[in-house]
Formats: structure tokens, C-alpha cells, sequence
């Protein structure tokens, strides 16, 4: 996702930045491709075990 | 009128800025100066419609050409100018948005504007720190709903994080490590305390929260700060940070409000070897309708008392969903 900046500067002397993207399809990898919850699930193994003594 | 004034008990310096008692406060919807400026409508910071935006604060703490101190200073009292930036931004031109309800792809430009800022601010000078910060909801104090956050970028190390860097420094000259790989890699051989994480980054209660639902967000790997970060590593950040806020909306049912600072390198050149990167938050609810209040131990002896147990809280979160439905 390319991030594009436009700086301008307000009436008082204060800078002002917009950022704008071009969009990719990111949402849609994200409705395809959770993230990994390997850890979460050795992490619920761990509690059943008791976890690390 | 703001200065810097030594406090030589504490060792740490104080900002004095009175001209921020008269900045706005909690403003009816329509007067919101976070929202685009409509046709006709009253101008607010904001002249257009925007996706996100950084401006320079109207009431800045720290400014880039900061006045002489008002007061003279003495040897105990030393004195400066408080010099530096101030920014706020503004993560979404919705004035009702909730995070948690947005897509993925608002999280990494969050990030990427973080990043973009971290770099920028941090290249000067006079910068000795870029904090990145959020402070979400009334019960932390915030005085517009719009959401949004800030940046502080710092003429000195804040205490807080000076005294993290420090440990993390003579661990390092100790161990030949860095202290915060050393906990987060404990922390994911235990597990008892993981919420979520992903390829880059580890969401846990870490095993000595002062808050119930604390949680910090480690990098897995030595990452100093965002200028190390890739491509993946943006995504990442932006993936585990909408989980933890979507299991944090859903954990009582309402948008859960936090304090969320950025913990990173210096930006004075020091310490790349035993900074790392990662977010804390700071959640004032304890109970479904409970805040913690800061009182006499916390407050003033700075020993924190938490009436929750890490381990509970971390296995609570866990089984919380991360929708935003």
C-alpha cells in the first residue's frame, strides 16, 4: 500500500499533512488469511498443563 | 507560556504549559475541530475531507521555537526551554468511528503514518524522543471523542522510559542481551500469559501488570524501533493491534478505553542494542462497572497494588472473540 503525502500550512503557520493511500486489496488477504494463533493455542495447551513451572 | 523546570528530587524535568487549561473541551459533535470543515460550516483544523492526518497541536506542550523560560532558574532549579513538537492525529475523518469496527487496511496506515512520523520527527535535531501515544475515553481524561492520537516529540528521554532503557542498558552490559528479547522469549516458552500473536509480534498481560486488563504488544524479534520495520512487519503490527482492540470492545461489551504508548529506541543514536520495540496499554476498567483509580500507594509511594492475577486475565482475553461485528 503506497502512502503519498501532501504537506500544506495553515492560516497560524501550523503544518498540516494528509496522507492518502493506493488501496490494495489487503482487507480482502485479511478475510482470507487470519493471523497465526499457533501461540494462542500453545498458550491454551500451556494453561491446561499449568504452564511452564 | 511553557518551560521546563529541573525537579532535582525526582530528577526529572516538568513541562509547565498554562496556555493548555484553555484548550477546547469536550465540544458539542457539530463544533468538533477534528472533523472535515463542511461547506458553510464553522472552519475547523481540518479543511477537507481526509482519510488520516497529522497536524501541528493548537496547544502544544513542546514547541519547535519555544520562548525563553518565564522564570529565572538557580543551580537546585534549573530551567529550559520547552522545546520540541507537539502533534495530533487524526486516525479517521468519521467522528463516531470505532476502531475495532474498521478494516484492516486503516491499521497499517495507521502504522505507516506512525512509522512515517517516528522517522521524520525523530531525524531532528533537537528531538531526543518521538512518543506515540492514544488516549481513548472520557474515564482517561480526553476532551475530544473524534478519534484520534498524539505524538510528543521530546527534547530529553521521559523518565518513565528512560528508567525501561536503563534496565534494559545494564542488563544488556550484564547478560550481552537485550532485556526485552530476554522477557518476550519467556514469555512465549510459558505461554500463560500470551493473549494473541502473530509471525512478528506477542500480545500478553505481562506477569507484573499494575492494571487488570493491561496487556503490552512485544516485537518477537530485536526490532529497536519503526525505522527497522518491513513491509510484513508493518501488517503484523497493524493485525495483532485490531485484535487486541477488538477483544478489548468485546470484552464487556462497550468501547473499552485505554491509555496506549509507544515504547522505542531513542531518537538521540543511543541504545539500539537493548531498545525494543512495543505498545503498552493501560485500561482504567478493572471490573465491568469499576475503574482503578490511581490513589494513595499508587500515587503516592508509586508501588502499584493489581487485585487481579495476570495468568486470569490473559486466559479471560484469550477467549474473548476479536470481531467487529
Amino acid at each position: 500500500m503506497e502512502m503519498i503525502k501532501d504537506v500544506k500550512k495553515k492560516d497560524d503557520g501550523r503544518y498540516i499533512i494528509f496522507y492518502d493511500f493506493k488501496e490494495d486489496n489487503l482487507d480482502a488477504r485479511d478475510a482470507d488469511t487470519p493471523e497465526d494463533n499457533t501461540k494462542e493455542r500453545d498458550a491454551k495447551k500451556a494453561v491446561s498443563e499449568g504452564g511452564k513451572q | 507560556m511553557s518551560e521546563l523546570r529541573w525537579d532535582p528530587i525526582n530528577r526529572e524535568w516538568v513541562i509547565t504549559a498554562t496556555h493548555r487549561q484553555n484548550r477546547t473541551f469536550k465540544p458539542p459533535k457539530d463544533y468538533c475541530p477534528l472533523c472535515p470543515t463542511e461547506e458553510g460550516g464553522f472552519p475547523t483544523e481540518v479543511p477537507k475531507d481526509y482519510d488520516l492526518v497529522v497536524f501541528e497541536n493548537k496547544f502544544p506542550s513542546l514547541q519547535p521555537s519555544a520562548p525563553e523560560p518565564d522564570i529565572a532558574g538557580s543551580t537546585l532549579y534549573p530551567v529550559d526551554k520547552a522545546e520540541g513538537i507537539c502533534e495530533v492525529v487524526l486516525f479517521t475523518s468519521e467522528h463516531g468511528g470505532v476502531m475495532s469496527k474498521e478494516p484492516l487496511s486503516r491499521f497499517v496506515k495507521l502504522v505507516k503514518v506512525w512509522k512515517d512520523r517516528y522517522h521524520e520527527l525523530g531525524s531532528k535535531d533537537f528531538i531526543d524522543y518521538v512518543f506515540i501515544f492514544e488516549n481513548k475515553g472520557e474515564e482517561v481524561g480526553v476532551t475530544l471523542e473524534h478519534p484520534h492520537g498524539q505524538i510528543y516529540a521530546y527534547p530529553f528521554i521521559p523518565p518513565k522510559i528512560k528508567k525501561e532503557l536503563d534496565s534494559s542498558k545494564d542488563h544488556y552490559k550484564e547478560q550481552g542481551e537485550c532485556l526485552f528479547c530476554n522477557v518476550i522469549n519467556e514469555e512465549r516458552e510459558d505461554g500463560r500469559r500470551i493473549v494473541v500473536s502473530n509471525d512478528s509480534f506477542t500480545a500478553i498481560v505481562p506477569f507484573f501488570a499494575r492494571y487488570t486488563y493491561e496487556v503490552h504488544i512485544y516485537a518477537n524479534n530485536h526490532i529497536p524501533s519503526f525505522n527497522q520495520f518491513n513491509e510484513k512487519e508493518v501488517e503484523d503490527l497493524a493485525a495483532i493491534l485490531r485484535t487486541v482492540i477488538q477483544k478489548y470492545d468485546n470484552l464487556f461489551g462497550f468501547v473499552f478505553p485505554y491509555i496506549m504508548s509507544i515504547h522505542q529506541q531513542a531518537t538521540d543514536g543511543s541504545g539500539e542494542e537493548y531498545s525494543h520495540f512495543h505498545i503498552e496499554f493501560y485500561p482504567p476498567y478493572r471490573t465491568e462497572d469499576k475503574l482503578k483509580y490511581l490513589a494513595g500507594s499508587e500515587a503516592g509511594a508509586g508501588a502499584y497494588i493489581n487485585n487481579s492475577l495476570a495468568e486470569d486475565k490473559a486466559e479471560e482475553l484469550r477467549g474473548i472473540e476479536p470481531t467487529g461485528e
